[in-house]
């Protein structure tokens, strides 16, 4: 079936369990798709914009009522939709960093965070996780102390990740914001992995921004996110245009430059906003999130030579193994090489690892229904045992 | 307060000129309804596929939301034949 000239319908989570790492959380709520329906046009949430003419302002869909509860969720003093947390990143580093300045992040930190930093001007300097994959406070104390030898100043801007995207791990962020602050460095948040799969409270953390993603984690189409700000920064990275026009002598109201003005005008907007309320439910009950992830894990680690190289118990749904001992052991002597793993778990309908993938890979059980979770582990233990691998 | 006939028309031409505008007349604006409410229906099935996935085995409770869905459906294909076919 197509929807257009040589696009196919997409039907990949109607068909079969996706356990695709980075799509488990931005899957769309039913509510979401039908705004994504009634939306679909480009300007479509425009109709209703009246003076000041700024997206934040529109009163008709309830875009100015969905700001304020965006930021009263998050426990942060203001709030702007972006399209994608790495607009959100963007926008923070431009506003914090000058050029040649040190940007703390971390070496478990997302490219787009390295990019942020790096159009900004600034100079990226990677506090170490531990041999646990874990960020700690301690470390990025070390790491501004060696900034401050090197650079001859503390960095102007941290980047922490809440959750990162390659192990799934939390990270101690209200710890390592405790240290930044002694250096009066501000620290935004990167809640890509967290904000609209748990709980997350900006001012708890201690966060001077908190960023999340709408398409990876609030049940929204891409590319949408959130941007939240203490009122102390929402002065500088919300301000208003200065500008004036040399010929014309125009101004530009209210418009935020970081913000290039308005964000999202239409169905990434709405369709963030008609999932909201089953997001600020769904985060209350992670815990049964974590429950149907451990009876995947549990499963993977009865094939024998699997192991979880994701902090173990899990916190989060997504989770890093290392099948090197196990799968990629049957790869090697299959007539599929390491194409059989994705290719078995497709004819028993599973999908989203990646291709190819038998020795390290990421899968994300969030959004599963239990009897899902169940079938996921049975699959796995199935094609270990048609392989010959040991079961415990 | 009075107000002359031929202005009473005036007002009348201008407001049904601005719903018409919005909404066309009263038998489009019910099909548009109908369009709409079939697809939220259908987006409901969606959802219900996507739940059971991937055997697509409906529970008792499930089987009775598909059967209501499928129902309100049907429905609201009858409606929007009556409304454009008419």
């Amino acid at each position: 079936m197509r929807c257009g000239a040589g696009i196919d319908a997409r039907m990949v989570d109607e068909l079969a369990i996706n356990i695709d790492p980075i799509q488990a959380g931005g899957r769309l709520t039913a509510d979401a798709m039908k705004a994504v329906i009634a939306y679909g046009d480009g300007y479509s949430v425009c109709d209703n914009c009246r003076t000041p003419n700024r997206l934040d302002y529109i009163s008709k869909p309830p875009i100015a009522e969905f700001h304020k509860d965006l930021a009263s969720w998050l426990n942060m003093d203001a709030a702007r939709v972006v399209p994608g947390a790495r607009r959100g990143f963007q926008a923070v580093a431009h506003t914090c960093v000058k050029k040649g300045e040190p940007v703390l992040l971390t070496s478990l930190s997302h490219y787009t965070e390295f990019l942020a930093i790096e159009e900004a001007g600034g100079v990226a300097c990677e506090i170490p996780a531990n041999d646990r994959h874990i960020v700690t406070a301690d470390a990025a104390a070390a790491t501004i102390e060696d900034v401050k030898k090197k650079h001859g100043r503390a960095p102007s801007l941290a980047f922490i990740d809440h959750v990162d995207y390659q192990y799934g791990n939390i990270h101690d962020v209200q710890a390592i914001v405790k240290v930044a602050h002694q250096y009066d460095i501000p620290v935004l948040c990167n809640g890509a992995y967290t904000v609209g799969i748990m709980p997350v409270d900006g001012k708890n953390l201690g966060a001077d921004f908190v960023v999340g993603s709408g398409h990876k984690s609030m049940a929204a189409p891409a590319p949408s996110g959130v941007l939240a700000a203490t009122a102390e920064q929402a002065k500088d990275v919300f301000r208003t245009t200065a500008i004036t026009g040399d010929v014309t002598g125009r101004k530009f109201g209210i418009k935020e430059p970081e913000m290039m003005g308005c964000t999202l005008m239409g169905v990434t907007l709405v369709g963030m906003m008609a999932s909201f309320p089953h997001v600020k439910e769904r985060v209350k009950h992670f815990d049964r999130e974590l429950a149907n992830n451990k009876i995947v894990i549990q499963a993977l680690r009865s094939i024998g030579g699997t192991i979880v190289l994701s902090k173990y118990p899990r916190k989060h749904t997504l989770t890093r193994v290392d099948t090197t001992a196990s799968f990629d052991t049957v790869a090697q002597a299959h007539k599929k090489r390491g194409f059989f793993l994705s290719a078995a778990l497709a004819e028993k309908g599973v999908v989203g690892i990646i291709p190819g993938a038998t020795r390290v890979w990421k899968f994300n059980t969030y959004g599963m229904t239990t009897l899902q979770a169940q079938y996921v582990a049975q699959v796995f233990v199935d094609i270990a045992a048609e392989n010959g691998l040991k079961i415990s | 307060m009075f107000i002359p006939l031929h202005e009473a028309g005036k007002k009348a031409i201008t407001y049904f000129r601005t719903v018409h505008y919005y909404y066309g007349d009263c038998v489009s604006k019910r099909a548009a309804d109908m369009v709409f409410s079939a697809m939220y229906t259908l987006t409901d099935l969606r959802v219900l596929l996507r739940e059971t996935a991937p055997s697509h085995a409906l529970n008792d409770e499930q089987r009775a939301q598909a059967e209501r869905l499928l129902e309100n459906l049907g429905r609201q294909v009858g409606s929007l034949k009556q409304e454009m076919l008419k």
